[in-house]
């Protein structure tokens, strides 16, 4: 059936009544519509009294800012809610202004919303998201509760518009009083006055605030912002350790971090001096200027090694199987920890910290940055060889009790969303 | 988020000053086992005490407005095993988040607090003798004002008693405990809507769930052009456009 968002929104906002006849005469310029036996309107009429009757009794999840449907460690966030939130009363709907979609990547269970788009820049990139707004606004109108999946886009490290867009949704939601659920996320740090002002509105007025770490709760008490609890990521949910490994050494290149150090250069070389067997793991396979997957195809070309290209969940199977894993990206590294595989991180990043330093796994942080990147990022990989054993034995208890945990907030969530359904 | 809401119970509701949506709550709450203690304010003479409640059977006070120094001790004063409920003006609210983080906390929006002489003035403008009696509680129920002596109680006009307090805003400006002057600590916070209900600001997940345990006993007015006024915060943008005409006005 056709629909019409655009429209549809700017009535509802205004809380105009929609009016079928006007819908299809402007828009379907259908001719029937005089003699009053248009098949488009009686199917509109047929539409709105279902939708009526499904609203009513379901309860609405609205998904919002996922950006990428091509970074793995997005999916598995998403592969989380679907796995534990969705029961058979309840619709989950994604719904993003400024996403890079493909539908047929969701899980069944998901609904997308909106115009798919399928890199982040050019004039059609810009209009969609002006388009998906209107669909978002209309999805916040009649979701019953919001959950947000964001990572780190919240706090204005990476330029103000991304703290911009993060918000636009979440302020939008308390517009129209609905509950908002900022499900784990990295929030620090805010540089301009502007954006931790923006941000302070958007934290305050949510349900329920969840960080990743520490620091970003301290931070966010220290002005005065609204935070509940401190949990793992949700993409820790559901990694299994299936036992059996092979020979094989696993390595995650970021774009970001390509474009700022020469450190891969190291990396390469130290692995061609191992002699050992390595395959290229992409996290983000879309949108060119965040792409590994265009990375990794050149790296394997350039030196030897293959590509492993799946979707996020073979991904993670596939890393379970490694030997070690050398991780750039947050989530490649998460793929690696919940499924015990012994993991090397590269990256200066906060959150990566952070997390190595939960679990106690500082000593296998290598700074990207170092001036003696080569000698240090060695010492380690022969580290890890040596002791990749003991330290994925040592990983089980730490994994299983952040599993624990993950499942836990999930079911604080399941919980507010059943009692926010009784008070329908 | 917003919920207008008022107590099903017609007995309940007509011995309220607005919606009757606290005591509703706390009662069931307590019946459904889901806290053991009630710990509230009532009123006492001009000024207020701590009422501690252990049975949804046993009588529930009117939502005291005013500020209780005794509210803190007698919380702490209470087996720490018990599940607590507490009412508890947004400050208190603040300082009893930061000892105990499972209670759940219901506050009443907050006044500028009025010293005991303010309110004995007020009173004694609205034509009640203070001198002749001495005052035991005074409680207001919808458009009333309940003054309680020692063998009687007298009736007066709610909005002439207000108007006598000369509130000029609807929180104390000066205060700078919670950023939007409505309980950021609280997990409910609960207002008076001027339609003989309650406007309900749920703001965490342990709110929601007090909220639906007690949902079988009130009534939500589902309006939803109310809800998108009620999210705009019009004290905010009064105060933002009042600076801005002040700072043309000036130039």
């Amino acid at each position: 059936m056709v629909d019409f968002p655009f429209i549809t929104s700017i009535l509802q906002f205004f809380h105009i009544p929609r009016s079928p006849e006007f819908l299809a005469a402007e828009y379907l310029n259908c001719k029937m519509i005089q003699n009053g036996d248009c098949p488009h309107i009686r199917a509109w009429h047929s539409m709105e009294l279902s939708e009526t009757v499904t609203r009513e009794s379901r309860t609405r999840i609205l998904v919002t800012n996922m950006f990428n449907v091509w970074n793995h460690g997005e999916m598995l966030i998403l592969r989380a809610i679907t796995s534990f939130l969705g029961k058979s009363d309840r619709d989950i709907i994604l719904s993003c202004p400024y996403s890079i979609m493909d539908k047929k990547l969701l899980p069944e269970s998901v609904r997308y919303v909106g115009r798919e788009s399928r890199k982040s820049w050019g004039i059609t990139y810009y209009i969609n998201s002006v388009i998906n707004l209107f669909y978002l606004l209309r999805e916040i109108k009649r979701c019953d509760v919001v959950l947000d999946v964001g990572g780190d886009t919240i706090s204005d490290n990476d330029g103000i518009k991304y703290t911009f867009a993060h918000c636009l949704p979440l302020l939008l939601a308390h517009l129209f009083s609905k509950p908002v659920i900022i499900l784990p996320q990295t929030i620090l740090p805010f540089k301009h006055r502007f954006t931790r002002s923006l941000a302070r509105v958007a934290l305050n007025n949510s349900l329920a605030v969840f960080v990743r770490e520490k620091g970003s709760y301290d931070y966010l008490k220290s002005l005065g912002i609204k935070v509940d609890k401190v949990s793992f990521g949700c993409a820790f949910y559901g990694g299994q350790y299936e036992g059996g490994r092979s020979n094989l050494i696993g390595i995650n290149f970021s774009r970001y971090l390509y474009r700022r150090s020469s450190h891969h250069i190291h990396v390469l070389n130290v692995l061609k001096e191992l002699n050992e067997e390595i395959v290229y793991i992409p996290h983000v396979l879309a949108d060119e200027p965040r792409s590994d997957y265009t990375l990794c195809i050149a790296f394997s070309h350039e030196c030897k090694g293959r590509v492993f290209l799946s979707d996020a969940e073979e991904t993670r199977n596939f890393i379970s199987t490694l030997k070690i894993f050398i991780g750039e990206r947050y989530h490649s590294i998460i793929s690696a920890l919940s499924t015990c595989t012994p993991v090397l991180a590269v990256s200066n990043s906060f959150k990566v910290k952070s997390l190595m330093k939960d679990l106690g796994l500082e000593e296998y942080l290598v700074d990207p940055f170092d001036q003696n990147f080569e000698g240090v990022f060695k010492e380690k990989v022969l580290k890890i060889l040596n002791t990749h054993d003991t330290l994925s034995r040592d990983l089980r208890p730490k994994i299983s009790y952040i599993q624990r945990s993950v499942c836990e907030l999930l079911e604080t969530v399941d919980k507010c969303i059943i009692a926010l359904g009784r008070l329908k | 988020m917003y919920y207008r809401v008022r107590s099903s119970k017609i007995e309940l509701w007509n011995e309220s000053s607005s919606g009757g949506a606290v005591r509703t709550i706390i009662k069931a709450l307590l019946r459904k086992d889901v806290v053991g203690q009630a710990v509230m304010t009532s009123s006492r003479g001009f000024g207020a005490e701590t009422v501690v409640i252990n049975k949804p059977t046993d009588p529930i006070p009117a939502t005291c407005y005013a500020y209780n120094s005794s509210l803190i001790q007698t919380f702490l004063s209470l087996p720490k095993d018990v599940r607590k409920v507490v009412v508890a003006l947004p400050c208190q609210a603040k300082a009893m988040r930061n000892i105990d983080s499972s209670t759940l906390i219901i506050s009443p929006v907050c006044f500028q607090t009025i010293e005991e002489e303010g309110i004995a003035n007020a009173l004694y403008k609205c034509g009640f003798p203070i001198h002749n009696f001495k005052v035991e509680s005074i409680y207001r129920i919808h458009d009333k004002l309940l003054v309680n002596t020692f063998n009687e109680s007298t009736e007066l006009s709610f909005n002439r008693f207000w108007n006598q307090l000369k509130f000029y805003h609807f929180s104390n400006p000066q205060c700078r405990e919670c950023r939007d002057h409505l309980g950021m600590s609280a997990d409910i916070v609960v207002f008076d809507d001027k339609h003989r209900s309650n406007i309900v600001l749920v703001r965490t997940i342990r709110g929601i769930d007090g909220l639906a345990n007690a949902i079988d006993d009130l009534k939500i007015k589902s309006d939803r052009f109310q809800k998108l006024k009620l999210a705009v915060n019009y004290k905010v943008l009064r105060r933002y456009v009042a600076t801005l005409l002040g700072k043309i006005l000036h130039r």
